[in-house]
């Protein structure tokens, strides 16, 4: 696909070198003959419908149609826990294996009312549960340029999809790093809204104080414009926060005066444990920094230390509630074995056998946190920790503009390498995780390479509702460091 | 309490029973190991200093309150597979 922004697409377009009927046909067979496992349900059909809607709107209208409908004819893949009315939406899962929702998740449903074409659903961790997406009960997603490694998770099909074009961009969601990670392994842009800047409306909640729906693209210009379409207060989601759209697409200059930016370095996040490479390309998009003028301010966060105890104790906590749902009665798939059950409790064991592992032990992690008796010790003091988390943002951010660190310790390891030891896999969170506890918004781009090739990422985090000039400074950074 | 607890089987048996999960003896065994595991990491928030600490469960608690919207009656939501005497039929549960 010789095409890789969005703006590149449009001006073919504009150029009739392709069409949007074109294009979608050849990602959807780029997407039927990969070897990566990144979608699990191709809408070939309702694709191609779309496309031929957007090629009439751009014959009827001209260049001007983009202006009306800023993502005409751009094809993008959706992980497959967001909801597109009458498409299986499965989490990865066995048990939503073939559920087929009555309604279109609200970011989706933005997206297309813009233009967009929703080629298909993407490969997860099952549940979004997982930094690997090795837990998917369809099988792992390759990495797209390394297939003995991980793509990263949970939005691992996701952001393969998008390394490997196939897709333009994609959907993916962030409940404590999985947009920012799978990004950072596969090379891409991937941007976390802040919390309740986009409407969760059609997300299946995995852990609803924390998830966040964003962005996963080849430049930062695409993540804008999808962030701009997809953010804005949603009457369907009481949670989404009662403001405007974003408009961050347009103020994105290259040229940016940089000078007067403070970015803090957190000392906590370079305290050894940090892979050679990673710590070597942070070090050096940190420099880049300070030639454009920026000032570094080393800074402290002082609770980092407890952010992934924590986080492990609040997310598990909410999904093992949210997780109940599946029940066979109101949603998922009823093994013949319920058919035999003999009363309630054994039906309910039967349904919930086809959960996968991880999803088992978070479930049980959870209601044994909630648990009467645990309740104060583990759960309620998870939720004060977290409070003081945010304040270490707070006090931070009234010397900071932006904070810097890397996205995660190690570039993408093996597959099979991490996936016997939960605590491990865990701990690879560590920079993400403190984001989502404080609800700010984040994102991870492309900032060097390891030896072996593999990209590194560098993630810049800003106050909350702040995309605007997060998007902007990570242009800057993409631009001038290119 | 938290620093001294033991994860047994009974422990995680009873968890898996509160959330209607059923596990084999493996399962149970493996659960329990690694439950003790990352148990034994969380006990480092017992270090933490938290009196007076109102507990966070809502990131931006100090936005102002979306308005709700009103509650409407969608008359057939969906396709369903068949409707009986005004109600849809499903599958017997037990």
């Amino acid at each position: 696909m010789e095409f890789t922004t969005f703006r590149e697409i449009h001006e073919a377009f504009e150029k009739k070198t392709t069409t949007p009927v074109e294009l979608t046909q050849n990602y959807l067979q780029a997407a039927k003959s990969s070897a990566h496992n990144a979608y699990l349900t191709i809408c070939e059909e309702r694709a191609l419908k779309q496309a031929k809607l957007a090629q009439e709107t751009l014959s009827r209208e001209g260049a001007q149609a983009f202006e009306k409908f800023p993502l005409l004819g751009i094809p993008l893949g959706i992980k497959d826990v967001l909801t597109i009315q009458n498409v299986r939406t499965t989490c990865a899962s066995k048990i939503l294996e073939n559920y087929v929702p009555p309604y279109t998740a609200t970011a989706v449903e933005k997206l297309e009312a813009a233009g967009a074409i929703s080629l298909g659903k993407l490969n997860m961790d099952e549940f979004a549960m997982g930094g690997s997406n090795e837990n998917s009960a369809f099988g792992p997603v390759l990495h797209p340029t390394h297939p003995d490694r991980v793509p990263g998770g949970s939005s691992g099909g996701s952001a393969t999809a998008v390394g490997a074009k196939l897709c333009a961009a994609s959907l993916g969601t962030d409940t404590g790093g999985s947009i920012r990670l799978p990004a950072s392994y596969c090379g891409i842009v991937g941007l976390k809204p802040t919390y309740g800047r986009v409407s969760r409306y059609g997300l299946v909640a995995f852990a609803s104080s924390l998830d966040q729906i964003g962005p996963m693209t080849r430049s930062v210009e695409d993540a804008a414009k999808l962030l701009d379409v997809m953010s804005g207060h949603d009457p369907k989601d009481s949670t989404s926060a009662p403001l405007e759209k974003t408009r961050s697409a347009k103020n994105l200059a290259s040229a940016q005066d940089l000078s007067s930016l403070r970015i803090g370095v957190p000392k906590e996040y370079f305290v050894g444990g940090l892979d050679p490479s990673v710590e070597k390309s942070v070090q050096n998009s940190l420099k880049w920094f300070e030639s454009r003028g920026a000032k570094l301010v080393s800074i402290s966060l002082p609770h980092t230390q407890y952010a992934v105890a924590v986080y492990y104790l609040v997310a598990v906590s909410e999904a093992s509630s949210n997780l109940a749902r599946f029940d066979g009665v109101r949603f998922g798939v009823r093994p013949p074995a319920a058919d035999e059950a003999r009363d309630l409790a054994e039906f309910y064991k039967k349904v919930r056998a086809n959960f996968g592992p991880e999803v088992k032990r978070r479930i049980i992690l959870g209601t044994f946190a909630l648990s009467s008796g645990y309740y104060d010790a583990y759960y309620r003091r998870a939720c004060q920790v977290r409070r003081l988390i945010q304040r270490d943002f707070d006090e931070a951010f009234k010397q900071v503009d932006i904070i810097a660190s890397p996205v995660s310790t190690t570039t993408a390891f093996r597959l099979g390498e991490k996936n016997s030891d939960p605590l491990a896999m865990y701990l690879n969170d560590i920079f993400t995780i403190p984001v989502n506890l404080a609800g700010l918004p984040a994102l991870s781009i492309p900032c060097g390479q390891d030896i072996a090739g593999l990209p590194v990422g560098l993630q810049l985090t800003s106050p909350a509702f702040t995309e605007e000039s997060l998007l902007s400074i990570a242009h800057a950074f993409e631009q001038g460091r290119a | 309490m938290a620093e001294s607890l033991q994860v047994t089987e009974a422990l995680t048996q009873k968890a898996a029973e509160l959330s209607r999960l059923e596990l084999s003896p493996q399962e149970l065994s493996l659960f329990t190991r690694q439950l003790s595991d990352i148990l034994g990491y969380v006990e480092q928030l017992q270090e933490v200093k938290v009196d007076e600490i109102e507990p966070l469960s809502f990131p931006h608690s100090q936005l102002p309150a979306a308005s709700l919207r009103r509650d409407e009656a969608k008359v057939d939501p969906m396709e369903h597979p068949e409707s009986f005497e005004g109600g849809f039929k499903v599958p017997p549960i037990i």
